[in-house]
Parts: structure tokens; C-alpha cells; sequence
């Protein structure tokens, strides 16, 4: 517990944070709760003097914390008021200044235990919601920030979880933030606007603007359908529905090494490009994007296969994989809905399977690695 | 229907470009799709040649990649023994199938698997 109306910690729970380690993704949360207490510590003081439209020049810049130590056990970062800062930026507030922080991070407790109990703020100032929105984004399930120093309705310290933090955030705004690395497939390149549009399996569409990061739009030009690796801050509303891309913070394309894998990524490009009626008039279905996703995620995770893997579409627009090795034929044969269905048979009349999956789940890897088990890759 | 009585008798099969990888078929091309009513069809080198049964299948306007040839002898084998038949037609006199109906859906994809690895065996017999 940290003594002092100028100090402040908070403690991560959860297993990557034993040992005192703060993940660097976390370390964001300081600055957001720096600007929460000024938020709020803002609007205290404008209800407290309706007569001032303005905070005094320096109000917020007198708010500056300093990380002074990180506790062992779970991560305890432990950050002070900087008392001379607030002096240089406000003379004339002495110590009012801690009080003001002081009553600022009770409220923060105040709002994140409300929340809880389902009781909402009526009215919160637009900094102090793009603060809270910022506040344990990296937040994972299972794990927990609490507010060291205080103390909800049943007498425990204030937590703030991954569940607690959508419920509140939906209730005070239509959407919450989550901070979201993923890979997606590219489907359209502006370079007017230098923007990139891929797909991915979670969220569907989405729009990445390129502005700030290091790879123009016009760099992924000539590269559709290939893999797009990319984190993003991204808005989600309270059914977890994508309702927007909030900012862009890496995106790089992803070029296979291995020329295998190319020439897998290639066979799927092209098959994604025939049309309707390919088997005969009105027979041969276009190429399902979701099958093609399915395809080229199992030809990633499964790369080392990649040499043998022949790739050929199926009549009703899904995609079958079909490999050989020794006497065995193996297939993978992926329906329009991202079903997978698997089999083997031997020259000698041995077989395995057909087993179905819904995706490509561990059920459907387990079952793979266990067809494919007599196959040593290093003979070859 | 009558079923083909030489067992050694070739029987071509057209195999779509789309089911055509390095020369190497797909099991695809050896299993009826859903609009063949479990019929696969074929062409019998009793009547026609290769090169002929390739021309008078895109004469149809259908696309081949290429010709390949299984015996009724290769269909009956065990397990899941499937029979070829005469079955001529006005716009093809050479035509001929394998009867794939009373298989179950494991069934013909391991029947198809076998016939593509006798096909490929085989050759490609044209072009």
C-alpha cells in the first residue's frame, strides 16, 4: 500500500506480469490514467467555479506523474506527483494541487467500481472518455489492473478487467477500444488516399489509413490476396461488432521465404480469379473467399507440407489440397462455409477418415498431425 | 444398360484445366459431380482414340487440359468396386460411364483417390 496523497500505484494481475515485468504494451496505461485524473480534476474545478470558462493556464501541465518504481509480485508501477512541476506551472496552488489529483483518482476508482454495480456516469467530458478509452486497452482476459489505495461498495480494492472496461465504456459511448494485431488478406489498394483495405477472419473488412506508418499504400501495390500483418487500435461496440479502425500503428506485408509457399500463394491467386461456369455452362462455382482464407492459412501453418500441396477448386466454389507421399494420398477438401474435411488412403487399401471440422481449430491440426504422422520431412 | 465386358478396354477420361496441376490430376476429376447423378463420364476406346475423344470434348465447348485412360478392370477393383457402361448419346456415340451411385461420400473420394493414382500411373495419354 503506498503511503502519501501524491503517490499512486496500480497492480497487474495476471501471469505476465509476475516478477515485477510490466509488458511495454501496458505502459501505455500510464499516460491514459494521467490524463483520466486531469479530466476529471478539470471538470472538478469548472463545476466548482461555473463564473471560469477556462481552467487557469498551466492546470494541466501541472498534472505530471513520474514512474518511481516498479513492485515485485504482480507489477506494482508506482508513480509520484511531480509537486515543482505543478508549483512552476500553477504559483499560487501550493498543495491544493495533490488534493485536487488525490480526489480526481478517488473518482476514477468511484466510476470503474460504479460500473460494476451497473451504475454508469450521466456525463463525462470528452477528454476524460478518450482517457478511459485508452485505460487498460491491452488489458487481456483473466487479467486485472487495480487501483491500489482504494476501496469499491464491498470493500475491496478497485479493479478495472477486460469485462468491466467494455461494459463501461459501451454504456458512456457507443463503442470501446481494443488495441488488435492480426493478420489480414489484401483486397484493395488506394494510393490516393493512401489507404489499404484488407480481410480478416475476426472482424471482417477493414479500412487501414497509412498515414504515420512506415510502408505507403502504393508499396502493396501488385500484392492482392497476399497476407497482411498489422496492429491497430480498433472500436468495437457492445456486441464486439467492428465499427471502425480508430488508428494504425504497424502494417507490414508478408512475403513468404520460402518459395514453396510462394508458388501455394500463387495457385490461390489465380484460382481466385476464375469464373463462373469454368467445369461447363452454368457449372463451376467462383472461388469462396472463405475457403481461399482457410486455404492459404493451412498452407502457412502448415508450411512444411507446402512442397507436396496441389490446390484445385471444387464445383461448388470451396477448395480441395491434395498431397502425396510414398503410398499414401492425402486430402483436405474446404467447403464454401470454411468447413474442412479430411482423409487418406494407402495403396494397400489403408485409409483415415473422412473426420470434418468447423475451421481450422486444434481438433482439426490434432487430426492433421496425426494423418500425416508417418511423413518425416527430413528424408526428403 | 450394358456393362463393358472387356475389363481391359481403356475408358478416356477429360480432365478440366482447373483440375490440372504439373501434369497431375486432381481426385476431382475422378468422382461424378453433383450434377452427374453419380455417373462419371467417360469414353470408350473401343469406338474412339484419345487424341479424337479430347477434340469432340471441346468441340462441346467443354475445356480438357488433357486425356486419361482406367480400365473397367481398375473401376471394379476392391475396396468400393464400381461398374462401366455403354451408354452412348446422340451428340457422342462413344460415350461410356462408371457408376459410382450406391457408394457412400467417403467411399467415392477414397474410389476417386485410387483411380487418380492409377490415372497418373498411367500417363497422361494426350496431348
Amino acid at each position: 500500500m503506498v503511503e502519501g496523497k501524491d503517490n499512486f500505484s496500480l497492480r497487474y494481475i495476471g501471469e505476465r506480469f509476475q516478477g515485477a515485468r510490466l509488458p511495454l504494451d501496458v505502459l501505455a496505461d500510464l499516460p491514459a490514467l494521467r490524463d483520466l485524473i486531469a479530466a476529471l480534476a478539470k471538470q472538478e474545478f469548472r463545476q466548482k467555479n461555473p463564473d471560469r470558462k477556462r481552467v487557469p493556464q498551466g492546470f494541466d501541465k501541472s498534472i505530471s506523474f513520474s514512474l518511481t518504481d516498479i513492485e515485485d509480485g504482480s507489477a506494482v508501477p508506482v508513480f509520484k506527483l511531480e509537486s515543482e512541476v505543478a508549483q512552476q506551472n500553477l504559483p499560487n496552488i501550493g498543495d491544493g494541487m495533490e488534493e485536487i489529483v488525490s480526489r480526481a483518482y478517488k473518482r476514477v476508482a468511484a466510476i470503474v467500481d460504479d460500473a460494476a454495480n451497473d451504475i454508469y456516469p450521466q456525463a463525462l467530458p470528452d477528454d476524460a472518455i478518450r482517457a478511459l478509452s485508452k485505460l487498460g486497452a491491452n488489458i487481456q482476459d483473466a487479467e486485472k489492473i487495480e487501483l491500489q489505495g482504494t476501496a469499491g461498495a464491498d470493500g475491496n480494492v478497485v479493479f478495472l478487467d477486460a469485462y468491466r472496461r467494455k461494459n463501461l465504456l459501451t454504456h458512456i459511448r457507443e463503442t470501446y477500444t481494443i488495441e488488435f494485431e492480426g493478420i489480414g488478406e489484401l483486397t484493395g489498394v488506394d494510393a490516393t488516399h493512401n489507404t489499404i483495405q484488407i480481410k480478416t477472419e475476426q472482424h471482417g473488412e477493414m479500412r487501414l489509413q497509412l498515414d504515420g506508418v512506415s510502408m505507403p499504400a502504393e508499396q502493396f501495390d501488385g500484392n492482392l490476396f497476399s497476407f497482411v500483418e498489422f496492429s491497430a487500435s480498433i472500436a468495437l461496440d457492445a456486441h464486439d461488432d467492428f465499427k471502425g479502425v480508430e488508428a494504425v500503428h504497424s502494417v507490414d506485408l508478408i512475403r513468404p521465404h520460402d518459395e514453396e509457399v510462394l508458388r501455394c500463394v500463387r495457385r490461390l491467386q489465380e484460382l481466385s480469379k476464375i469464373e463462373k461456369g469454368w467445369l461447363g455452362p452454368d457449372h463451376g462455382e467462383r472461388l469462396v473467399h472463405l475457403a481461399g482464407t482457410r486455404a492459404m492459412q493451412l498452407v502457412f501453418m502448415r508450411a512444411n507440407f507446402a512442397r507436396w500441396f496441389k490446390i484445385f477448386p471444387t464445383e461448388d466454389g470451396g477448395l480441395s489440397i491434395e498431397f502425396d507421399h510414398e503410398e499414401w494420398s492425402y486430402a483436405v477438401e474446404i467447403s464454401p462455409d470454411g468447413e474442412l474435411e479430411i482423409d487418406a488412403s494407402s495403396t494397400d487399401a489403408q485409409d483415415y477418415g473422412p473426420e470434418s471440422f468447423e475451421g481450422l481449430t486444434p481438433e482439426f491440426f490434432k487430426a492433421f498431425d496425426e494423418m500425416t504422422a508417418n511423413i518425416d520431412h527430413d528424408e526428403d | 444398360m450394358t456393362k463393358i465386358k472387356d475389363l481391359t478396354e481403356l475408358q478416356f477420361r477429360q480432365v478440366n484445366p482447373s483440375w490440372m496441376e504439373d501434369d497431375g490430376p486432381s481426385r476431382l476429376a475422378f468422382i461424378p459431380t453433383k450434377k452427374d447423378g453419380g455417373l462419371l463420364s467417360l469414353d470408350r476406346s473401343a469406338s474412339t482414340d484419345a487424341k479424337s475423344s479430347f477434340e469432340d470434348f471441346e468441340a462441346l465447348g467443354l475445356r480438357t487440359a488433357g486425356t486419361f485412360g482406367l480400365t473397367p478392370s481398375e473401376f471394379e477393383e476392391e475396396p468400393n468396386p464400381v461398374s462401366c457402361y455403354e451408354s452412348p448419346l446422340a451428340h457422342n456415340p462413344h460415350h461410356s460411364h462408371a457408376d459410382f451411385n450406391g457408394l457412400s461420400n467417403g467411399e467415392k473420394k477414397k474410389k476417386s483417390q485410387e483411380l487418380r493414382r492409377k490415372a497418373l500411373s498411367r500417363g497422361k495419354i494426350h496431348p
